[in-house]
């Protein structure tokens, strides 16, 4: 059989740009990681000491002071954190055991964005104003998004900062 | 019943060194919630299994052992270096998962052992019965080239074993679907990887992904992608996304970086395979009218 490549137009009539999923919401995601358990809010706020100590601990920068805490009733933890990339911002909960060993992490929502590199201002219209909790309508949502890799590590950084202040800061407030 | 009314779980978790998107559909939101687990455990214990990372995985002991003694390995990582070979072979050594030498060497593994100091390629393994493998001299296998894409498959017959009437997984843009509805699947444009392009609609297939943007790095002065050329010993410069449709995700996977490499060259593989591939190319300069795909 011949065998070549065909030239094809690129169907760009749906293009879009600013990609944004919500997988979870809160209470969703303590319902993920500590099924039927009670969980009581007890966020803290890092003292500048704190924080001094948790970036030399974690080697990370801490951008925020408020802790999003969870006490899980019979011990452990729940805590929402978020990590950002260079394109992307993610919102994600981990689970703590009564020792702080992590027992679940979810992804609670994805968002991308790539200001100033896309020009074509017709679809880029349609995405002002929206939200992730609005997420972009064209042909409904977009679903699959087959690419190259953005990787992981942000959250892996992420993770590791969270637990240096649970030692620092979470274990001590029991 | 439309699959649309039936209850939906949709998760992400960091795995494979990328996000994992798990989409079920069931009967009930508790069928759903559990083949969304089974999903994820399948992932889970590939990424324990083939991880290059971790010394204790069979790719680790592999590496580590493989050329003294043979190392018994899981049915799934035997599966996939079986799978490899075949690659391997029906490539003339251009699809080659020891490439690991040249991976570390770019910077885009990390050094943990001595390198091997001959070049040895993926027809230096032997595998033999009860799961065992050998490797003919010191090898590093990496099996980043297909481990994916089989990851993806073992978590979509988790959710069909635990109920799910349809879903999806999606590793970092490889992806498979299974159902009775097709789905549209949208590709970034490789000149600027925030616009989304609808590519095609696949209904129980997979599709995979490759692209330059993410992935490059400098090596000696030159943007490039960690897709080696093992013939010319030198990682693709190229700037474009190559998209492969198939049966399977590993092998969507797979023939996505042969066809990096090999263009046209590949297409008697493509049809071998009953697989389909797109090419986007990047385009200089503003605007978006004018892309184009290569399509076989």
């Amino acid at each position: 059989m011949h065998s070549r490549w065909i030239l094809l137009p690129a169907a760009l009539a749906g293009s879009t740009s600013g990609y944004a999923t919500v997988y979870l919401t809160v209470e969703q995601a303590q319902a993920a990681i500590f099924p039927g358990a009670a969980l009581t809010a007890a966020p803290i706020t890092l003292t500048t000491d704190q924080h001094a100590a948790i970036e030399k601990t974690s080697g990370m920068r801490v951008r925020s002071n408020e802790v999003r805490a969870w006490r899980v009733a019979g011990g452990g933890w729940f805590i929402v954190d978020e990590v950002l990339g260079k394109h992307e911002f993610i919102t994600y909960a981990i689970g703590l055991d009564a020792k702080g060993a992590v027992t679940g992490l979810e992804i609670m929502d994805y968002r991308e964005t790539y200001g100033g590199e896309v020009k074509n201002g017709k679809w880029r219209a349609q995405f002002n104003g929206k939200t992730s909790s609005a997420p972009l309508k064209l042909d409904g949502d977009i679903k699959n998004i087959s690419g190259a890799t953005l990787s992981s590590r942000h959250i892996t950084d992420g993770v590791k900062r969270v637990l240096v202040t649970y030692d620092l800061a979470l274990k001590r407030s029991s | 019943m439309r699959s649309k009314d039936l209850p939906e779980i949709r998760r992400a978790r960091p795995l494979l060194g990328t996000l994992v998107e798990v989409r079920a559909t069931a009967a009930t939101l508790a069928t759903a919630e559990k083949a969304v687990r089974a999903a994820f455990a399948a992932i889970e214990r590939v990424h324990g299994l083939m991880s290059f990372h971790d010394a204790k995985s069979d790719v680790g002991r592999l590496n580590r052992s493989g050329a003294k003694r043979s190392v018994r390995v899981h049915a799934w990582t035997h599966c996939v270096l079986r799978r490899a070979i075949k690659l391997h072979a029906d490539t003339e050594g251009l699809f080659d998962i020891a490439v690991g030498p040249a991976l570390v060497r770019g910077g885009w593994l990390p050094r943990q052992t001595k390198l091997p100091r001959t070049r040895g390629t993926a027809a230096d393994i032997i595998l033999s019965k009860g799961r065992r493998v050998r490797f003919h001299r010191p090898l590093l296998i990496d099996l980043g080239g297909i481990a994916k894409g089989f990851a993806v498959d073992q978590a979509i017959t988790a959710l069909r074993r635990n109920g799910a009437t349809s879903g999806g997984v999606n590793a970092g843009g490889d992806l498979r679907v299974f159902g009775a509805q097709p789905e549209l699947v949208h590709v970034r444009l490789p000149e600027s990887p925030g616009t989304l392009v609808p590519l095609m609609s696949v209904q129980d297939a997979a599709l995979a992904t490759s692209a330059h943007y993410f992935a490059q790095r400098k090596v000696r002065g030159t943007l490039r992608t960690p897709i080696h050329h093992p013939l010319r010993r030198e990682f693709s410069a190229q700037k474009f996304s190559v998209s492969v449709q198939a049966s399977e995700c590993w092998l969507a996977d797979a023939l996505c970086k042969i066809v990096w490499l090999a263009g046209a060259a590949a297409l008697p593989l493509l049809q071998h395979y009953g697989a389909r591939a797109r090419i986007l190319e990047a385009r200089v300069g503003q605007g978006h009218g004018e892309n184009h795909f290569y399509a076989a």
